[in-house]
């Protein structure tokens, strides 16, 4: 019984906490290059609901077969938000980069509210509640829920996807120089401006097609935000800022480690569950564990 | 220090004259003013400058972002209720308790994070703010979870602050926000606030002037969260009501932090501007748009324009004005602190 808890929860901890590492990968993305720290993600996330939502009632495709359209409704709303905003206070940098996401978080997760309302809205699915048994533990069936599983799946395209782009095109390469030194990176002819607009705008699309992939699991609405307002910032803590391998690392970690609290003591505490895991990992590894050593983004 | 003094000037100068002509209209308002409503507003707006007087300490002298002011403000309220109800303990009683709670919780986030640089402490505080909510929820017997705990009404009774109106705690509040400026103020000439505007002008080169950066950061905490738990406890008591999504939500810490930045971050009377300015705008929009969703639209956009347009805040129009109309004896002053 005992055995059998655990390994569901560890199971569905990691596939939860693949979307995670979604998200954290992008805002360890955007850390690399600019050094800052997206509290904005969730509220992205939101949005890419949104648009995932609005998308489906429009051509009425499923959620998956929507993802190039909501990849460009993405990268015109992070554009447009990313030049509004974030672009005009780079030069202060600092305490600014902290105040001005997270003002944009609460705007733009308020203004899903205000514009969308408060009920709950579904994108319809066939595969909702689908799913498969992996094995039994002690007579008692070990379930994976095939929503999460392509989620989980989704997320590994998306993050080898994003390693191919840093590692082997001319644009990944701009950024991890600008990430090592803005200053040499300008002097050899990046356009660091340029190099700054991509991250973000590629960090947010990720957070948005984590939105994307949670539609069948969650109900569109702006409070899913809060849902993954903390989790994916310990994430990338608790990896290590600016790893990618450390954002994937600590998302199975937050996952495993929320799904094990709510099980075995109670569904309200898992977030209380990553909180504490973080701030012990805070006091013990504080760079994180793939802190330092690894190259920034 | 000791030289300014003893230089004899002018003790009424208009920078100690103009803060007694507010107080003193601030004293005459109930007096003139019949509406309980626009009591109510002022109380609020009074207990907003206080909190943002308390998030200016560690947010604004020490530019170390603060994310959790509403987890101080609910531990002060929840002691203050939770000890009020079942034991018939006066809220002054509970005070001391609370702040030892406050001071202890901002030890331990203040600990982990401010030997690290960067955003890793504005992370913590939002983690740490969830954390207390996730308990505040999970914890029935003791704070009735989501449904929150109304105060046990014991007629006037200034002990147990209990009162049939508001207009007893206008004045309560006009007190506590007169203690606060002064401390506050007595902070910033402090030992401890030289060293915390020190931090904040750079950390590295104060570090290597031997200042304990580490230790000034975590004390400026630990006084700003002793005084937001000191606010929250009176006004909790104000609102006779409370719950974890009224005193210890994310969106109470963002207008906490909104309030001070948008008056003038770092600066004394900026909170209490901010104060006076938002919570009667916020008041007056939600009047004319009715959803609350649509206030906190306002709260987050008045954040990111603040931040890109007047970084400042909204402070400086006034010393700007203030340093027109009284620009000799303003010299004068400046010339007797030199001297």
């Amino acid at each position: 019984m005992v055995v059998w808890k655990i390994a569901q929860s560890v199971l569905n901890g990691l596939l939860s906490g693949g979307v995670y590492a979604l998200i954290g990968v992008g805002i360890t993305i955007i850390f690399g290059v600019m050094k800052m720290v997206n509290f904005a993600a969730g509220a992205y996330l939101v949005w890419g609901m949104y648009f995932t939502y609005l998308w489906h009632k429009w051509t009425g495709l499923s959620a998956y077969a929507l993802i190039p359209l909501v990849v460009l409704s993405m990268i015109l709303f992070g554009y447009i938000t990313f030049k509004g905003t974030i672009r005009r206070v780079i030069k202060t940098g600092g305490t600014s980069f902290i105040l001005i996401t997270v003002g944009l978080s609460f705007f733009l997760q308020n203004l899903a509210e205000t514009v969308f309302g408060t009920n709950p809205l579904a994108v319809d699915s066939s595969i909702k509640t689908s799913s498969f048994l992996l094995g039994k533990i002690g007579g008692l069936p070990v379930i994976v829920g095939i929503p999460r599983l392509i989620a989980f799946l989704v997320m590994l395209v998306l993050v080898l996807g994003v390693n191919f782009l840093l590692t082997r095109t001319m644009m990944g390469r701009a950024m991890r120089a600008t990430a090592e030194k803005p200053e040499v990176a300008t002097m050899l002819g990046i356009n660091t401006n340029k190099t700054y607009t991509f991250a973000f705008v590629l960090g947010v699309t990720l957070a948005a097609l984590s939105g994307l992939i949670v539609t069948p699991l969650y109900y569109v609405q702006a409070t899913v935000g809060n849902t993954f307002r903390i989790a994916p910032l310990m994430v990338v803590v608790l990896g290590g800022m600016g790893s990618i391998k450390g954002a994937l690392v600590g998302g199975m970690l937050v996952g495993v480690v929320e799904q094990l609290v709510a099980t075995f003591i109670s569904a309200d505490l898992g977030t209380a569950g990553i909180c504490i895991l973080f701030l012990i990992i805070l006091y013990v590894m504080p760079y994180g564990i793939f802190g330092k050593g690894e190259r920034a983004a | 220090m000791t030289h300014a003094r003893k230089s004899r000037g002018p003790i009424l100068t208009p920078g100690r004259i103009i803060p007694l002509i507010l107080l003193l209209i601030m004293a005459l308002i109930p007096a003139l003013v019949t509406s309980n409503y626009l009591i109510t507003i002022l109380v609020n707006c009074m207990a907003f400058a206080i909190f943002g007087l308390s998030w200016n300490i560690i947010g604004g002298y020490g530019a170390q972002i603060s994310w959790c002011s509403a987890a101080f403000v609910a531990i002060g309220a929840y002691v203050n209720f939770i000890l009020t109800n079942e034991a018939g303990i006066s809220p002054f009683l509970t005070l001391p308790l609370g702040m030892a709670l406050s001071y202890a919780m901002a030890t331990v986030i203040g600990y982990g994070t401010f030997r690290l640089r960067g955003a890793y402490f504005s992370i913590a505080t939002i983690a740490f703010a969830e954390t207390l909510r996730a308990a505040v929820q999970y914890f029935k017997p003791l704070t009735k979870g989501t449904a929150g705990i109304y105060l046990t009404y014991r007629g006037a009774n200034f002990w147990h602050l209990t009162f049939p109106n508001d207009r007893p705690f206008y004045f309560i509040m006009l007190i506590l926000l007169v203690l606060t400026l002064f401390f506050t103020y007595r902070f910033t000439v402090s030992k401890t606030g030289y060293y915390l505007s020190c931090i904040k002008g750079d950390e590295i080169a104060a570090e290597s002037l031997g200042i304990e950066t580490f230790k000034v950061k975590l004390r400026a905490f630990q006084v700003s969260a002793m005084m937001m738990s000191v606010a929250g406890c009176f006004y909790a008591s104000f609102l006779t009501y409370i719950s974890p999504a009224s005193t210890c939500s994310f969106d109470l810490s963002i207008k906490i932090g909104v309030v001070a930045i948008i008056g003038g971050i770092g600066t004394l009377w900026g909170p209490v501007l901010g104060a006076f300015i938002i919570v009667p705008l916020i008041e007056l929009a939600a009047k004319l748009l009715g959803a609350s969703g649509s206030s906190n639209v306002l709260y987050g956009l008045m954040l990111v324009l603040i931040v890109i347009f007047r970084p400042k805040g909204v402070l400086p129009l006034l010393t700007a004005l203030y340093d027109k109309v009284f620009p000799a004896r303003d010299a004068a002053a400046k010339g007797g602190r030199r001297a």
